[in-house]
């Protein structure tokens, strides 16, 4: 208990000593009558029953319990009931046509609550044939949807981008022998007879929608790339990877592979000794100066450059 | 009036009422002692 301040006598701090004597010196306090008759009775009374609630701490207990529950109600009160989904019968016809799809273009058609018998008839695909003699492969005229690609086709590409780093293009060290200057316009494609009589692959995921000798080129960019880069790689057929590459291009003229179909042309050209290499390395520093590829384009313009400063013999 | 009177009175536990009485304790002594410093230059 602190000794109260008046009964502070014998102190050694002047400072205590003087404050004591200035209390004592005051007057009594008096209080007015009544006062202290009504703070008794103030501590006399129970104290209020719900005066804890006003402590700021159970306030915000309180408001943090409730306002979940509050919302959850308000949300369950607006939200619309679930309706029924009107199921529409499927002919066989349907069903059918519907299998032989894409999987996007099929995704696409599901939801549609028409009926068959009213629903526009939806575009076959479109397969260009080529003609007899020709090594091209027939592409049909489907464009990938792009905004509707699953997260597995993203997973696909990020896989395939690893892929292309990670695998180190031995291609590259073959010098590129050049018999022209690098052209300025737009690489110009000079089949070279390494790319005739390559083999044929025809890529698993993608059945063929037409029979015969033409193959149905994959429907999704990263597993065109994905057939190219194999082709490269494992296979050794530039050729064929060259063409899977333009088919690509041709596709997919702003895919999200650009870049590395680019490098991938790199590489094949220089594995056969094409002097499109060159100029396609030139592009890719040019479209993507401080891209993972600029090693190989780099790389590829140096072997160029050393083959062209040869003396001619 | 005590302590506990007080914080009755007031709504607070006593341990607030004493606290505040020693701070005042202190700063009164504080300005008695600044005062008498400057009574004495």
């Amino acid at each position: 208990m602190t000794e109260r301040l008046r009964d502070q006598v014998d102190v050694e701090d002047p400072a205590v000593a003087e404050l004591a004597r200035l209390v004592r010196a005051a007057d009594d306090l008096d209080p007015a009558p009544g006062a202290q008759h009504r703070v008794r009775e103030r501590m006399a009374e129970p104290r209020q029953r719900w005066s804890w609630l006003h402590r700021p701490v159970v306030v915000l207990l309180v408001l943090l319990v409730v306002t979940p529950v509050v919302i959850a109600g308000v949300r369950t009160l607006v939200a619309p009931a679930p309706r029924p989904s009107p199921v529409a019968p499927v002919s066989d016809e349907a069903t059918r046509s519907a299998s032989s799809r894409p999987i996007a273009s099929r995704r696409a058609i599901a939801p549609s609550p028409e009926p068959p018998a009213t629903a526009q008839p939806i575009a076959i695909p479109e397969v260009r044939v080529p003609p007899a003699g020709s090594e091209a492969v027939a592409v049909p005229e489907v464009r990938a949807p792009r905004a509707g690609a699953a997260p597995a086709s993203d997973a696909r590409l990020e896989i395939h981008r690893s892929a292309l780093v990670t695998a180190a293009p031995d291609a590259i060290a073959s010098p590129v022998v050049s018999s022209e200057p690098a052209p300025a316009g737009p690489p110009a494609r000079t089949p070279g007879p390494a790319r005739v009589g390559g083999p044929r692959h025809t890529f698993a995921p993608s059945p063929p929608l037409v029979g015969g000798s033409a193959t149905v080129a994959p429907a999704h960019e990263a597993e065109l790339v994905l057939h190219a880069l194999r082709l490269l790689r494992n296979d050794r057929d530039a050729a064929g990877a060259l063409r899977e590459l333009d088919l690509y291009r041709a596709r997919f003229p702003d895919g999200d592979l650009a870049e590395e179909v680019l490098a991938l042309s790199i590489e094949a050209h220089a594995a056969l000794a094409d002097g499109a290499a060159r100029t396609l390395a030139a592009e890719y520093l040019r479209r993507f100066p401080h891209a993972r590829f600029r090693a190989l384009a780099e790389r590829v313009q140096r072997a160029s450059s050393s083959a062209d400063d040869r003396p001619f013999r | 009036m005590s302590g506990d009177e007080i914080a009755t009175l007031l709504g607070v536990p006593p341990a607030t009422v004493r606290i505040h009485l020693h701070r005042a304790r202190q700063a009164m002594i504080a300005l008695v002692a600044q005062q008498r410093a400057q009574d004495e230059r």
